[in-house]
């Protein structure tokens, strides 16, 4: 490009091209999120006559009922989070310092629960922690005890590990992300200097790793906070209800809850709160995260021995790791592998494989979970692409918040969303409710904000003397885009690619109200199996699920992605 | 890892994904057919094994019309999909609203009247919409099912249900969020009148946990984490049907189990409402009465209609309890407040 040419390029890199670049995704989530959204909230912030009014939030506020489940709802979460910190941090800091064959493996399959329908985590959870599950019998067997001898479940601290087997992961892969960029040096200076064990934590490397354990934090509460069937099944009932309860009350059976729709404001309001967090966090930990200095990691293997305190610490670790993550994952899958009839009896066949492969209703809840899965990465990986470099190129005062509310379909239960699509375009002349496209936005709405949280991190991560050096060279916008942002990124691309994906492949909920018959997802299809009693052909369904998102997993490790 | 290797994987994935949009992308939804009658169903109807697949091919093929059933997910959803729609409505008929849902679907107004003259078959107690804008199509009971070869002196009356030898032994639904769960509360009222929460009180230490919907409380019982589970008086058929096994089995209690009747209503300003009649009077035929028991799960409204023989072990109670809908439509809110607020103590 001329020298001519340059006052309007600048005008296009400064402030046009941003703006053109977000008209797509703003129209796209005006008309997919923020409107029907919109229609669900605004019933909450309305009278009787429809005129705007705060009296249900405020009738709300003053409800003890209402406050006590709210307060339990944030309660439960911070413990849980608190909880979900404690256990990934030994395991980032595994990650982030030492090299070990199955590293990948374990980082894939650590992601799956994280899409599972939560139906399947919860017998999962039942068949292996229950009172008839695999842990109880065992001890029974081994020790001759005529009652189950581990009494985990329903209680709140079911819910706690529930929560930690769900989240754990995340503050795992979150923080060794930012620990494995700080280079050991520091901490063997401070050692230099007489700071050991806790005290070395505590004043040295806690301060350089706290921006990624906030983020992840902020992350997990938000989770915790929308978790629902966890909380009422494993917690033993009503005695723990959280305000997801309610709020799906309000979605299937009444309509026009107004204080339904009250709390759903409230629980958008707090779900953003920390979402603001989680953005001021994240900037702070990827500008550490610029420091990177690679070295050399030893092998986990020399460190796992026996007669050492540590290595001893880390095998626990590891142990107690793969019974809460694996157990109830592998339980699933071996119990789709049974012949009919309960779980006594043992006999093993391949019986609901052959039959979901062999066609018919089955291989097509499949192939369309495949087909909306790849249609929400191709629309939610260029949507969140797109933001997140907007996003991390842009300054300005309240950007911030503006970020934060982007995410916000984090913070939303995908049921308020299939019924906002409802609400919204009733009346709509052109039918969205019922056809493949309203589905494939759904699942795009709810798997973009990954792709942002993934790629953002890397564009912040890019050193702006790169793309400077680009310039002063010649290089145009596109080509800067094109030759540098965006090779640079493709990393991350595919760990975005691989969530979107599982993300849209775990989806139920809103699918649940989208669908029509020729739509069937396998989710749809475990919740219509358990419902007839085919609990087996539920397992071989979930463990197909797990195959895939599994796989797409692997996929981001085998590219050395991360997340 | 040297860059060709990443490159092979990147593009290969990529193409991998490509593949399967377009794959089915064309297998999928092609243009549809025009039908000449929408249904709304609950989800378990339009499954592969629900009575849809098995009922609809012989309206189409008796009256030579196309039908088009749409799952809007479960019976309370079907009601809410059409009340939402009012002005505007995309369906012929709803199905699935039963004796407790009906006062609110009378209520909305979104329903038409219509008397069909199968109904003289029916037995009059069945017949609960005195309107005619809810047509009963199959009934069932309430009842816990419990675990033969674990439980040996199950429960005889909702009052030893609460006894201290059933402790932790017993999963129920959440009324807020399931049918059933519902159902149980209103035959505690039934039963116990404005007693019902002193019951309650009563029978919680005996629940090990209450869950959001029946499918996991279910799931929950067949792996044995409590030898009994609020479920319906057919679920034993299933187990002797299918896995032919007699060791799960119904309670009838003594004071009678709770009544549920599921019907489906034509809707005001429905685009066909002479085909939607039709409908209505084959519901109540022998061709789709027949196909009730073993994929619904419930009785035939019918009662010429022959039951299969694993109904044997599907119980009908010599007493049945129910609340009238009128009752219901007033109460119900408080009542469950009041339940939660018992429960969550």
């Amino acid at each position: 490009m001329g020298k001519t040419g340059q006052p309007l390029e600048a005008a296009w890199t400064g402030r046009l091209l941003p703006l053109l670049l977000l008209a797509g995704p703003a129209f796209f989530l005006f008309l997919f999120f923020y409107y029907p959204l919109g229609s669900v909230l605004v019933g909450g912030l309305t009278d009787q006559s429809g005129a705007l009014s705060l009296a249900v939030i405020y009738a709300l506020l003053r409800d003890p009922y209402y406050l006590k489940i709210i307060g339990f709802t944030v309660w439960q979460a911070i413990l849980s989070t608190l909880l979900s910190v404690l256990l990934g941090l030994p395991g980032a800091y595994l990650l982030a310092r030492y090299e070990f064959r199955g590293k990948r493996l374990v980082q894939a399959l650590t992601t799956i629960p994280f899409v599972l329908p939560s139906i399947v985590v919860v017998l999962g959870f039942v068949r292996f922690f229950g009172n008839n599950g695999v842990l109880n019998r065992l001890l029974m067997a081994l020790f001759g005890l005529e009652e189950p001898a581990l009494k985990v479940l329903y209680s709140f601290q079911a819910i706690l590990l529930a929560h930690a087997f769900y989240n754990f992961p995340i503050v795992v892969r979150i923080v060794s992300s930012l620990w494995r960029r700080i280079h050991p040096g520091t901490e063997e200076a401070a050692r230099s200097l007489g700071a050991h064990g806790f005290r070395l934590f505590w004043r040295v490397t806690l301060p350089q790793i706290l921006p990624g354990i906030l983020s992840a934090a902020a992350l997990v509460f938000i989770f915790c906070l929308l978790s629902f069937a966890i909380v009422l099944v494993l917690g033993g009932g009503p005695r723990y209800s959280t305000l997801e309860v309610e709020v799906y009350r309000l979605a299937k059976v009444s309509l026009d809850l107004k204080t339904g729709s009250a709390l759903a404001l409230v629980g958008a309001v707090i779900s953003l709160v920390f979402l603001y967090a989680y953005i001021k966090a994240q900037q702070r930990s990827s500008f550490a995260e610029q420091m990177l200095e690679d070295y050399e990691r030893p092998r986990l293997a020399s460190m796992l021995r026996l007669r050492s305190p540590r290595g001893m610490f880390y095998l626990l670790y590891l142990l107690l790791m793969a019974v809460v993550i694996l157990a109830p994952m592998v339980t699933v899958v071996a119990y789709s592998f049974q012949v009919r009839s309960g779980w006594g009896q043992q006999a093993v066949s391949l019986e609901w494989y052959r039959r979901i492969f062999s066609g018919g209703a089955y291989l097509r809840a499949v192939l369309n979970s495949l087909f909306f899965g790849a249609m929400t990465v191709l629309l939610a990986l260029p949507m969140g692409t797109l933001l997140a470099y907007v996003g991390s190129r842009s300054r300005f005062t309240g950007s911030q918040l503006l970020q934060a509310l982007v995410m916000l379909p984090i913070g939303i239960s995908s049921i308020i969303l299939g019924l906002g699509y409802l609400k919204a375009y009733r009346n709509f002349p052109w039918h969205i409710v019922g056809s493949w496209y309203a589905i494939v936005f759904a699942h795009t709405v709810i798997a973009y904000p990954f792709v942002i949280r993934v790629t953002s991190a890397t564009f912040r991560k890019m050193k702006p003397s790169l793309p400077e050096a680009a310039r002063s060279l010649g290089a145009g916008p596109w080509q800067l885009f094109w030759h540098l942002e965006l090779p640079l990124v493709r990393f991350a691309l595919i760990t975005g690619a691989a969530f979107a994906f599982g993300i849209s492949v775990g989806e139920i909920n809103a699918t649940l109200i989208l669908y029509n018959e020729k739509m069937i997802t396998i989710p749809v299809m475990i919740y219509r199996l358990i419902g007839s009693y085919n609990f087996i052909g539920a397992c071989a369904m979930g463990s197909v699920l797990m195959l895939f998102c599994f796989l797409a997993f692997l996929i981001i490790d085998r590219v050395g992605g991360e997340v | 890892m040297n860059k060709t290797q990443i490159h092979y994987v990147e593009v290969a994935s990529m193409l991998l994904l490509l593949l399967f949009a377009t794959g089915a992308a064309i297998a999928a939804p092609a243009v549809e057919e025009e039908a000449e009658l929408v249904i709304y169903a609950y989800d378990s109807f339009v499954a592969e094994w629900g009575p849809a697949p098995k009922v609809i091919p012989k309206f189409e093929e008796k009256y030579g019309v196309k039908v088009k059933v749409t799952s809007v997910g479960d019976a309370g959803q079907v009601l809410n999909r059409a009340i939402l729609e009012k002005d505007n409505p995309q369906a012929d008929i709803v199905l699935g609203i039963d004796n407790n849902m009906l006062s609110r679907a009378l209520e909305e107004g979104v329903l038409e009247p219509y008397r069909s003259p199968n109904l003289k078959n029916i037995p009059e107690q069945l017949v609960f919409d005195a309107t005619h804008s809810v047509t009963p199509f199959d009934y069932g009971y309430f009842a816990f099912v419990y675990d033969s070869e674990v439980l040996e002196d199950p429960p005889e009356s909702l009052e030893e249900l609460a006894d201290s030898r059933f402790r932790k032994k017993i999963i129920v639904q959440d009324p807020r969020t399931s049918s059933p769960g519902l159902g149980f509360l209103l035959w505690t009222i039934a039963v116990y009148g404005d007693g019902y929460l002193e019951y309650w009180s009563r029978l919680q230490p005996n629940l090990l946990t209450i869950t959001d919907g029946w499918d996991t409380a279910y799931g929950m019982f067949t792996s044995g984490e409590a030898p009994m589970v609020l479920s319906y008086t057919t679920s034993p058929a299933y187990h002797v049907e299918y896995e032919q096994t007699e060791r799960y089995r119904a309670l009838l209690f003594e004071k009678g189990n709770y009544l549920q009747i599921e019907g489906m209503g034509i809707l005001k300003g429905a685009p066909h409402p002479q085909t939607a009649k039709m409908f209505i009077d084959f519901i109540l035929s022998e061709d789709f009465q027949v196909e009730i028991p073993l994929t619904n799960w419930m009785y035939p409204v019918d009662p010429a209609v022959v039951t299969p023989e694993s109904f044997r072990y599907a119980p009908k109670p010599e007493r049945s309890l129910q609340l009238s809908a009128e009752e219901i439509r007033t109460n119900q809110e408080r009542w469950i407040n009041a339940w939660v607020k018992l429960v969550s103590r």
